[in-house]
């Protein structure tokens, strides 16, 4: 309507406003309109300067009043983008469960050292005691295994921990003729060492662990191995 | 050191609210400078031209802003959000203050003498134009309030069609009945300056 005039309309537009605008009607509504828009693009009023004076001693005691608000109200709303707590949430899985080098638990060492061995293994008892002990058959070794070396044998990791206490509480609450809890014996060194085919020496019997599978007892303080 | 140097020019109002709750007098600067005009005139038009009035709700616009400004919802577009603030105002004002009805006499004398233009055509002389200014000026004035805010918002400000619904919370079909109702009252109202109308009046004047 700004734009044009009654007789400068298209055809369809022409038929859009019959019925609603007669020629006469939509021209005096469009000098009205143009009039109008003339009117404010004249009259321009300006503001008056004390008011930005008087907005600038409302913004300085703002000022104020945000600068006293508690400093560790502020660090706590601080926007932080999520990739960073992402980032070391997934640092901190990445720790505790992918196995870096050197880190490996003894339990999957254990494992890995069971794989490779020739040795074939049999299940006996000794008095409590149930545990798989190596048999004399095998003639030949295609590999030997040597000791595990005196760092992971020692390695502590939080699995074993974990392990530990979990046996410990499962101590405390089992009922005492339980045969899982029963004191182990001691195992003499002998009982390795005449059936030991990989060519373990015997000051190596300390490091062995009896495989947790077959265990009927626990022994508190040191751990045997039994692989090859 | 660093505030000195950033250019809030490049800043967008969205961006600069935050900074002027915080007391930021640069931001503050630029946010001001960019709506002050604007919403001094909406004012005046809505205020029936009162210049004191315009300049305290101005005032009382910005103190909202400065204040208040924590509310804004950034996703939202700020020019719309003060327009609302501004609507509300000015409803606030309507029901505090008895308007004024008889505003011809005051119109005459405030109005400035019209300028060469496209306007020639319908309205030959200077005179003619300044009446019919102070005509319009009274014939907004009678408008309801919301036909006269969405007449304003559409041809003063030049606000879009769904700006103005946003501003004034109604959809936007309900903006253009608004207008085009506003549009025949006004034009109604000022018939008498049709180019026909003038010619009348022209040929009346000659012929005594």
């Amino acid at each position: 309507m700004l734009t044009k005039s009654y007789a400068q309309l298209t055809v369809a537009e022409s038929l859009l406003l019959e019925g609603k605008f007669s020629p006469a009607r939509y021209d005096a509504t469009r000098k009205t309109l143009l009039a109008a828009t003339d009117m404010f693009a004249r009259d321009l009023p300006l503001p008056s300067s004390k008011v930005k004076t008087n907005l600038l001693k409302v913004l300085a005691a703002q000022k104020e009043k945000s600068t006293n608000s508690n400093w560790w109200s502020t660090l706590l709303n601080y926007p932080v983008p999520a990739w960073q707590p992402a980032l070391g949430v997934s640092l901190i899985v990445l720790y505790f469960f992918v196995p870096w080098t050197g880190t490996q638990n003894l339990s999957e060492q254990n494992v890995l050292a069971l794989q490779e061995t020739d040795t074939a293994y049999e299940k006996t008892r000794f008095g409590y005691l149930a545990a798989s002990v190596p048999v004399s058959t095998v003639p030949i070794r295609r590999k030997n295994v040597g000791p595990i070396s005196s760092d992971l044998t020692q390695k502590h990791t939080i699995l074993d921990t974990l392990q530990e206490v979990a046996q410990t509480i499962q101590r405390t609450f089992s009922p005492a003729t339980d045969p899982r809890f029963v004191p182990a014996m001691q195992l003499s060194n002998s009982t390795f060492a005449a059936n030991d085919t990989a060519g373990v020496r015997p000051q190596t019997m300390e490091q062995y662990w009896i495989d947790p599978v077959h265990i009927m007892a626990v022994q508190d303080q040191s751990r045997r191995l039994v692989s090859f | 050191m660093i505030n000195l140097l950033k250019n809030y020019k490049k800043y967008s109002d969205e961006k600069l609210v935050p900074l002027v709750v915080k007391g930021n007098e640069r931001a503050f600067n630029e946010l001001y400078s960019r709506y002050e005009k604007k919403m001094y005139r909406f004012f005046y038009r809505m205020l029936n031209r009162d210049i004191e009035r315009a300049n305290d709700l101005l005032q009382d616009l910005f103190i909202k802003v400065i204040e208040k400004g924590d509310r804004f919802d950034t996703d939202r577009k700020f020019s719309t959000w003060l327009y609302a603030v501004a609507g509300n105002l000015c409803k606030n004002e309507y029901r505090r203050v008895e308007r004024l009805t008889n505003n011809q006499e005051k119109m005459i004398t405030d109005v400035r003498p019209g300028i060469d233009n496209e306007m020639d055509f319908y309205l030959p002389n200077a005179i003619d134009r300044s009446l019919f200014t102070s005509r319009l000026t009274d014939a907004l004035e009678e408008l309801e309030d919301i036909h006269r805010t969405c007449f304003i918002l559409r041809y003063q400000e030049e606000l879009s069609i769904k700006e103005i619904s946003e501003v004034m919370e109604c959809p936007e079909g309900t903006v253009k009945s608004r207008l085009y109702y506003a549009l025949r009252k006004l034009s109604d109202k000022l018939q008498v300056f049709r180019p026909e109308a003038l010619k009348k009046l022209n040929y009346e004047k000659q012929t005594g």
